[in-house]
């Protein structure tokens, strides 16, 4: 898989947009220091979960939530990091406005949707550790 | 060699400065050594850095080509978040190789800049009282002329509260700094109390951090760049080593790595020159050892050619919590809310049997994808958190004394690496129930999740590693500073701290390093 197309399954899978060329040079170039720390084997099934799962986030947070966040769950934090700095994200990290109802509602549909994707994630997470 | 100076300091943070700006007015001849870095700003903006935000990419200023901004995340060892982005890369610049260190249950932050590490510091000004100082050879009262004088050269905002036992005289303060949203209410909550407990206090933080302008320097403009850039409002020993430079009190040679002293009728100091690797070699009637702790330690096992003894090396251990306002959920993010520390907390805790010191700030400043990691949702969800949860957070760092858990342990291979063997962070979390108790009354909430253990040595509060003692023994110094064994050689900075309270050292350790100044001024030339 090419870095632009590794770059574009986590953008998207964090934004649901398509990735700027920017954030693909820039996740490119730091993923290379990223992966000097991770083990073959470690690389070996992450990039068999890039290929083959549709619902990164939802193994990304089972790793996690295993209390092993390996690579990927440190990919999506460095594409969050990259994607901070641009302009156009920064409603996804600001809030500008004060509105009660839909930070509420972000809180309660946020620990629903955890709680799928944790279910999800975990029935992943197996076949990715088969693989 | 060029004449015998009247006093060599070694080493340019705050204890160098303390000392420097004591023996200038005592009119000394004094030469300074030190590396001495200095910052040279690539990427620097004047606005609210989250009003340029809405134009303008900022990844030279929160990351930088060199990844500086990602080292937690592409790096082998931690770094506290002030000394991750690109313009504070001077502040540890050459570390790895000037400092060499081999650690174990230890991350030591050393710096080589001009000004030390507290380019990058909280700018915490805390008095040492005589509970602080139990232990100590030295008494509040003859610190307490220093802290006053240091009280104008800084400018500190701050305020008489409930803290002025614990952090002593608020004299010469300048106007506390306007409190952040969060956190005034926090405190309007605390103030209300009828029956507050008898065991916990809550302040202002007193900050070297100007609330109006002063000499020349201005007011804090609260602009979130407390994290990325440096501010003339936010002291830096700098500001006074170039002042004393430039009226012609002081010389500095920076550029140099002092390696080892030997003491005849005055002192020989031996520097690398960190760039020729030429060797060059000074004599004063007095040297002042202010490298900090680790350094001085090192400089002082390094001239004893002492391989095999190991010192001891305090730090304050740490535990680091959110906490969240439930009733300013939904607010939006405050984006003129000063960046460091705001309110301070001092707990007598029974369960932990000492005096713990809390710093309570608002999380404006850092960026928001440093939170991302932390947060218990999915990553998407977790998007909407930083959203919607952050803007109703605040942070507290709780420190605890150094005599928590037992020292490190410093030592110096022949290959001239140094050693530090500590502990991780082991304190048990469980002791926080009454604290965690009373923030609850005060409306910010937490769970046990979500209590960070410090590593040990992010602190940066680095002590005790040849202590002021009545009758010193080997590695341990006189209550004049003078290091036991020797005539000439005296310690100005933390190494010779007998103790470490729970609470930011730096001003303590200036005042000190003022003292200690003043009677090698009247040794090194006598009326």
């Amino acid at each position: 898989m090419t870095p632009q197309r590794e770059a574009e399954r986590i953008y998207t899978a964090l934004f649901r947009e398509p990735v700027p060329e920017v954030i693909a040079d820039r996740f490119a170039y730091a993923s290379l220091r990223l992966e000097e720390h991770a083990g073959p084997e470690e690389l070996r099934a992450y990039r068999h979960a890039l290929r083959h799962v549709a619902d990164l986030e939802a193994l990304e947070f089972a790793g996690r939530f295993t209390k092993r966040p390996g690579i990927l769950s440190r990919k999506f934090q460095l594409m969050v990091c990259l994607a901070e700095t641009l302009p156009q994200n920064r409603a996804c990290f600001i809030k500008d406005r004060d509105a009660r109802l839909p930070a509420y509602a972000a809180l309660a549909s946020g620990a629903l949707r955890t709680a799928g994707k944790l279910i999800k994630g975990l029935w992943l997470l197996r076949g990715v550790r088969g693989a | 060699m060029c004449g015998v100076h009247d006093v060599i300091i070694v080493g340019s943070g705050l204890a160098g400065t303390g000392a420097a700006l004591e023996l200038a007015g005592r009119g000394i001849h004094t030469l300074l050594l030190d590396v001495g870095h200095t910052p040279s700003p690539k990427h620097e903006i004047d606005e609210n850095l989250f009003e340029y935000r809405k134009s303008h990419d900022v990844f030279d200023i929160t990351i930088g080509d060199s990844l500086q901004g990602l080292s937690n995340l592409l790096g082998n060892r931690l770094v506290p978040v002030k000394l991750m982005a690109p313009n504070a890369g001077y502040v540890t610049a050459g570390a790895d190789t000037l400092g060499a260190l081999d650690e174990c249950g230890f991350s030591a932050i050393q710096s080589f800049a001009l000004g030390g590490l507290a380019n990058a510091w909280g700018a915490g000004c805390y008095r040492f009282t005589d509970d602080d100082l139990a232990g100590f050879p030295v008494t509040r009262a003859e610190l307490d002329p220093y802290f006053d004088r240091l009280t104008r050269e800084i400018g500190i905002a701050g305020e008489a509260d409930d803290l002025v036992p614990f952090f002593g005289s608020a004299d010469g303060l300048l106007p506390p700094l306007a409190l952040g949203r969060n956190v005034n209410a926090f405190y309007r909550r605390y103030k209300s109390l009828r029956r507050p407990p008898p065991d916990i206090r809550l302040g202002r933080a007193r900050v070297g951090a100007l609330s109006r302008p002063v000499n020349g320097r201005p007011a804090t403009a609260c602009r979130n760049l407390e994290f990325f850039q440096e501010s003339p409002s936010l002291y830096s020993p700098r500001y006074t080593l170039e002042r004393l430079v430039r009226e012609d009190r002081l010389a500095l040679r920076r550029g140099l790595l002092v390696q080892s002293w030997r003491e005849g009728d005055n002192v020989e100091v031996t520097a690398r020159d960190v760039h020729s690797g030429e060797t060059h070699r000074f004599e004063a009637r007095k040297l002042l050892l202010a490298a900090g702790a680790i350094n001085t330690a090192k400089l002082v096992l390094a001239a004893c050619g002492d391989h095999d003894t190991a010192l001891p090396l305090q730090e304050n251990p740490a535990l680091q919590f959110p906490l969240v306002l439930p009733t300013a959920i939904g607010r939006a993010l405050q984006t003129d809310a000063f960046g460091l520390v705001q309110l301070n907390l001092v707990w007598d805790s029974e369960t932990y049997g000492a005096r713990l010191q809390g710093s309570i700030m608002e999380i404006t400043a850092p960026a928001r994808a440093e939170f991302f990691p932390g947060l218990p949702y999915t990553a998407r969800s977790n998007l909407a958190l930083i959203r919607h949860l952050l803007p109703a957070m605040i942070v507290m760092q709780l420190f605890f004394p150094g005599s928590a858990q037992p020292p490190a342990a410093l030592s110096l291979r022949p290959d001239g690496v140094l050693r530090i063997v500590g502990r991780p962070n082991s304190l048990d979390t469980r002791g926080l129930r009454p604290l965690l108790r009373f923030l609850r009354r005060l409306g910010a909430f937490t769970a046990p999740g979500l209590i960070v253990r410090v590593p040990n040595g992010h602190a940066i509060h680095y002590a005790g590693t040849l202590p002021m003692q009545s009758a010193p023994s080997r590695y341990q110094c006189h209550p004049d500073g003078r290091l036991q064994g020797t005539r000439h050689v005296y310690i100005a900075d933390s190494a010779s701290f007998t103790a470490l309270p729970a609470k930011n050292m730096s001003f303590a350790m200036m005042a000190n390093a003022m003292r200690i100044a003043a009677g090698v001024a009247r040794e090194a030339r006598p009326a």
